[in-house]
């Protein structure tokens, strides 16, 4: 059982410009296989992208829903089959496009799945912005974001190649706590020189979660944190933020104590 | 009591020995009821801002303050934001070297800059500097350095930060070696390019600005040939924006053979100049992926009609 909460914020460079939040975040609980799971996608539409929030939205509930519909246990799922499933999200993104008479880059957006069962965990990503997990009280990053030589490039879906060299991890061991994040929050969750996570920025977070009672009442502080001045004082790109805590008992937390 | 009093309640009238303490005190012409005093300074807080010369209404603060009945829980939101879950701690963020915008400035010095241009330049580069610090962000993310040819070719001014940027002391004299002052101005980017490698320090594309009022006195050595080439290879691998200015009786084509980006400007108008290049690096500084810049065209340039 895991405790989530997630927000997505416009930046302020975006408020400023009146620019829509481009970022999109999902989770859904459900069975993959039988087996109760907690899937999550984050996409950040490109800035250059004129349609890209709708692009982000799109990619998100396509990843989503082909996830929550595969019949493929999560201890099976490997990098060809996560590739499948953002081959669908890039497949249905086209579609869409051309639906709308549009470019496909004008719904330019990076794309962030995890999947996190009981046992195993999946995380793959396209772009910038990470995964990262708890692994026997180590905060570890899953993924990394993926930068172009200069500060503002990156890697998009609909990139040449970028299913191909989309990155995956696999867990085989139970994790206490995950979070992804976009870019907005990369710099200051992440410390970018040691390629490390910079652990006091999620401790307080993880700690929180494993003590509220529900999803939802972490969410206000969530969101009221990620519009704070000490945040856009660091970054004035869109934030999105999901946290994850293992809740509750069973055989798995008991072993994980 | 005849009953037509201001604020006379209804209801049957009561005899002094039923009525409280607290009516017998004041006159009830004047203090209806306990809420009395309490009316009477609210009007009078509420008249306050229009008496101090505010036509309309009064702050959010006043306004929470007067309506008592919602301030007990204004005070409360207030104090719940003191205790949020994700409260500052003094190491919540990582502490990452800001991403880094490197810009060199190949400027001509040359004898026939002597005098008003030179002044102008000079001014110039003040205005650069004092635009680019008065940013936050720009400030600490723009890293200027300064090579000047007149006879040699001289860096003035080697890679800092705006905060430490000192405009150099300019001197006019000699000839115009244009394509040596180049590769030594892409020498210095690409040093620093190691430097941000080295240090994990992410970067925008660099930005190399070259102004001359003449033509390159050495464009029969070699290194004026590898100059252009090496310019015209970092524009296309996109590796650098290069940009060529023209004063005067600058060759223009020399210039053109450098790269698209080439202008010329009218006048001495340098300062404009360097408020457009402040402005551009701005933009570009705080850019963020897939972004495009839609800068505006550089001041001042004369159009051929």
């Amino acid at each position: 059982m895991w405790r989530v909460a997630g927000a997505s914020i416009a930046g302020t460079s975006h408020q400023r410009s009146s620019v829509p939040c481009q970022d999109y975040l999902e989770f859904l609980r459900c069975e993959i296989a039988g087996e109760p799971a907690l899937v999550a996608a984050i996409a950040d539409g490109a800035g250059s992208a004129a349609l890209s929030h709708v692009g982000a939205k799109e990619v998100v509930k396509a990843l989503v829903s082909a996830v929550g519909a595969a019949n493929c246990a999560v201890a099976e799922v490997n990098f060809a089959a996560s590739q499948s499933w953002f081959r669908n999200a890039l497949v249905h993104l086209q579609e869409s496009a051309a639906r709308e008479k549009l470019e496909t880059r004008d719904m330019d957006c990076t794309a962030l799945l995890a999947i996190l069962a009981e046992r195993h965990a999946v995380f793959a990503q396209i772009g910038d912005g990470a995964w990262i997990a708890d692994a026997n009280g180590i905060l570890e990053p899953m993924t990394w974001p993926y930068k172009g030589e200069f500060a503002n490039e990156t890697k998009f879906l609909t990139s040449p190649g970028a299913i191909d060299s989309m990155q995956f991890r696999k867990c085989e061991q139970p994790l206490t706590a995950v979070a992804g994040f976009t870019d907005g929050i990369e710099t200051l969750a992440l410390n970018m020189v040691t390629k490390t996570v910079h652990a006091p920025f999620f401790t307080r977070m993880f700690g929180e979660l494993e003590k509220c009672e529900d999803d939802t009442s972490l969410l206000s502080p969530l969101i009221s944190f990620l519009s704070s001045d000490r945040v856009n004082e660091r970054t004035d790109d869109d934030k999105t933020l999901v946290v994850a805590r293992r809740v509750g008992t069973g055989q798995i937390r008991d072993e994980l104590a | 009591m005849d009953g037509v009093g201001w604020g006379q309640r209804k209801g049957p009238e009561k005899s002094i020995a039923q009525r409280s303490d607290k009516h017998h005190r004041c006159d009830q012409r004047l203090w209806p009821d306990y809420r009395g005093p309490w009316l009477a300074l609210r009007y009078l807080v509420n008249r306050l801002p229009a008496w101090f010369g505010r036509s309309a209404g009064h702050g959010p603060l006043l306004d929470k303050l007067v309506n008592g009945r919602h301030s007990a829980r204004n005070w409360r939101r207030i104090l719940d934001m003191e205790q949020t879950p994700f409260g500052p701690t003094s190491d919540e963020f990582a502490p990452n070297p800001q991403q880094r915008c490197a810009t060199v400035l190949l400027l001509d010095v040359s004898g026939s800059m002597q005098g008003q241009p030179l002044a102008e330049l000079q001014a110039g580069l003040n205005v650069l500097r004092d635009e680019l610090y008065a940013d936050d962000l720009v400030r600490k993310r723009v890293e200027i350095a300064v090579v000047t040819f007149g006879g040699t070719v001289d860096i003035v001014h080697n890679f800092t930060g705006v905060e430490y940027f000192q405009s150099p002391a300019l001197v006019a004299k000699g000839d115009t070696p244009m394509g040596q002052a180049i590769l030594m101005g892409l020498s210095l980017l690409n040093e620093r390019k190691k430097e941000y490698h080295r240090n994990g320090i992410l970067y925008f594309r660099p930005w190399v600005f070259l102004l001359t009022d003449g033509a390159p006195t050495d464009t029969q050595t070699p290194e004026w040939t590898q100059a252009v080439s090496m310019v015209r290879q970092g524009e296309t691998d996109k590796k650098f924006i290069f940009h060529g200015f023209g004063v005067q009786d600058a060759d223009m084509s020399r210039l053109a053979e450098l790269s698209q980006r080439h202008y010329k400007l009218t006048g001495f108008k340098f300062r404009e100049l360097f408020k457009w290049l402040s402005n551009s690096l701005g933009a570009v500084s705080r850019s963020t992926p897939g972004t495009k810049l839609l800068l505006p065209p550089p001041p001042y340039i004369e159009i051929e009609t």
